[in-house]
């Protein structure tokens, strides 16, 4: 087979089981791929050359005897490196983690390897996912793979971007303000956050646990519910998981008649790029040709999500970023002077100004006598932000908009003023806010070259209607260039 | 009703997130929180009262399970983390003098 690197997922998965290519096959293509191209894009933070190869073999084995027999048995996973991986570096991006090895591994991670994934290295990100460019990582800076001046959008840019320049086969990404949907609009893939509690979050490097989310990052929306299907249930070891029914696939269905789709103004406002809304407007048209019912209607609050997920986010981001002390893994100062200064140091060395700053906002929202007038005031606003959406979802079987106001901008844009970069949250946000599922599916190319995605929102547990939306988007749509082709 | 961090409020909130900010770092983080709560003081302009405020989205409440241990000994592989350690243990600062 020689163009193995352009099949997706479930397409490879396929055609390992028919005996046209073996995994092995498929991830010595996957390392010459990232051989050739990652001095170009740095997607990977660590790639596993020599255990991918071996746990291909081991897996191919197990094919051949029908011991594995799943869809996404062999095909090669791309990991983003705040999921902890047994016995592989994992630094969320951050100089405090430079030498943690993991003794377990989270249980999207163990669901995947069950399943036969050959996972081939550890994606590059904000650090400890805060940011919305990968420029905050302190390992580099990812590139967009359609044109390598512009970010890939963060926080799971490493991921977005491998996918996109065929680095591997699929990714996982997490998703606390928007960090799978938005990097996915920017490296025009696929990408999925899940309702809160579908996917098991043991082993995720929390950043704001009550938003954090893990999901898949692929090539087309089939793939997104195998991979969902794979990575979903309820687990023991986290305990804001729920029991809820994973047949993600069954929903890979050709049809939206008497679909109700609902257009929130507010989304499509000032701020938003004319070409992101003529492209995601002309994906809501085809599904209104292919049978759904299209209305606009007043979300409302919209611009109250951006200081409520920041507020939120910071305390709960000072309150898990605690644990990192420099006593028992990750770095530690050189020189210090007793217990509290080995602490203070090791973590101003050891955190980025974005983190610092999250930190700092967390710690302060938090303190006594500020308590009410920010944290409390953010989690009452949520609730309000919540109702919303439930009136919303009363008429709308979902809704639809953009992923975000504008195409991926250029490097070293972004990070001077964090306010500004924060907007760029404004679509996706809520969605964490409310717990709700969100897709982002690839919807157009900019005149400047650059992916567009249109992002579907379900009301929570609802992750099939949005599926058989984005699937009938797609067959409508047609295919997706990728910009690997002809790199 | 722009706010105005202070330096005995950058220092407090330094103390409370264990970080050492040097006078430039301090001075930048006065600016950046100052200018977050401006903006995150748009809430004010909501009427929030009897409003119960939400921590979770779901109801769930308490989750309990029975206190079993279930894993195995693995203090090799987690003290090889530890940036300093010795006879399998976390070597830390002197704490209690």
């Amino acid at each position: 087979m020689d163009n193995i690197l352009s099949l997706s997922a479930v397409e490879l998965g396929a055609a390992i089981k028919r005996g046209e290519v073996t995994s092995v096959e498929a991830t010595r293509a996957v390392l010459d791929r990232i051989a050739a191209v990652e001095d170009r894009y740095h997607c990977y933070v660590t790639v596993v050359e020599e255990t991918a190869m071996r746990r291909a073999a081991e897996v191919q084995a197990k094919i051949n005897s029908g011991e594995l027999t799943g869809p996404l048995a062999g095909v090669p996973v791309a990991i983003k490196d705040n999921m902890c991986t047994t016995g592989v570096l994992t630094t969320c991006s951050s100089r405090i983690l430079n030498n943690f090895i993991p003794t377990f591994s989270s249980t999207a991670v163990e669901n995947l390897e069950k399943a036969g994934a050959v996972m081939i290295g550890k994606t590059n990100m904000d650090e400890f996912a805060m940011g919305s460019t990968t420029e905050t990582s302190a390992y580099g800076v990812t590139k967009n793979p359609w044109n390598p001046e512009h970010v890939p959008g963060g926080s799971s840019g490493g991921s977005a971007a491998a996918v996109a320049a065929e680095e591997c086969f699929y990714a996982l990404g997490s998703d606390t303000g928007g960090s799978i949907r938005q990097p996915a609009s920017f490296c025009g893939v696929v990408g999925m956050k899940p309702t809160y509690g579908t996917v098991s979050r043991y082993g995720l490097i929390a950043y704001g646990s009550s938003l954090d989310q893990i999901g898949p990052l692929c090539k087309d929306v089939t793939d997104c519910a195998t991979i969902l299907e794979t990575i979903a249930g309820h687990d023991p070891k986290d305990s804001t998981s729920v029991k809820t029914e994973t047949d993600f696939t069954t929903a890979l269905v050709n049809d939206v008649k008497g679909l109700k789709i609902g257009i929130p103004r507010d989304y499509f406002g000032e701020g938003l790029d004319p070409e992101v809304r003529d492209s995601v407007m002309r994906a809501a048209k085809l599904l209104e040709e292919k049978g759904a019912i299209l209305e606009e209607f007043d979300l409302s609050l919209v611009e109250y999500a951006i200081p409520t997920y920041y507020t939120i986010a910071a305390a709960e981001a000072s309150s898990n970023l605690e644990r990192f002390d420099g006593v028992k893994y990750g770095y530690r100062t050189a020189d210090y002077n007793g217990l509290h200064n080995m602490y203070k140091k090791t973590r101003s060395e050891g955190f980025g100004p974005e983190v610092k700053r999250r930190i700092m906002l967390g710690s302060f929202v938090l303190s006594s006598g500020y308590y009410d007038a920010y944290y409390l005031k953010a989690l009452k606003v949520k609730a309000l932000i919540k109702k919303a959406f439930d009136d919303a979802f009363a008429r709308y079987d979902l809704i639809i908009g953009p992923a975000a106001p504008t195409t991926a901008p250029k490097l070293g844009q972004s990070l001077q003023d964090p306010i500004k970069m924060y907007l760029g949250d404004i679509y996706t946000i809520s969605v964490n806010l409310a717990g709700l599922p969100g897709i982002t599916v690839p919807c157009g190319v900019s005149r400047e070259g650059l992916p567009i995605g249109v992002q579907m929102i379900g009301d929570c547990f609802r992750e099939k209607t949005l599926i058989r939306a984005a699937y009938t988007y797609e067959q409508a749509r047609g295919s997706y260039v990728r910009p690997g082709k002809e790199a | 009703m722009a706010n105005v961090i202070s330096d005995e409020t950058i220092e407090y909130v330094g103390i409370l997130a264990k970080l050492e900010l040097n006078a430039e770092e301090k001075e930048q983080a006065k600016k950046d929180m100052a200018s977050m709560l401006d903006y995150i003081d748009k809430l004010g302009e909501l009427d929030t009262e009897g409003v119960a405020p939400m921590s979770h989205v779901f109801p769930v409440h308490n989750v309990f399970r029975e206190d079993v241990v279930t894993n195995g000994d693995d203090r090799e592989n987690i003290i090889a983390n530890a940036p300093e350690s010795r006879d399998g243990a976390f070597v830390v600062p002197i704490t209690v003098e």
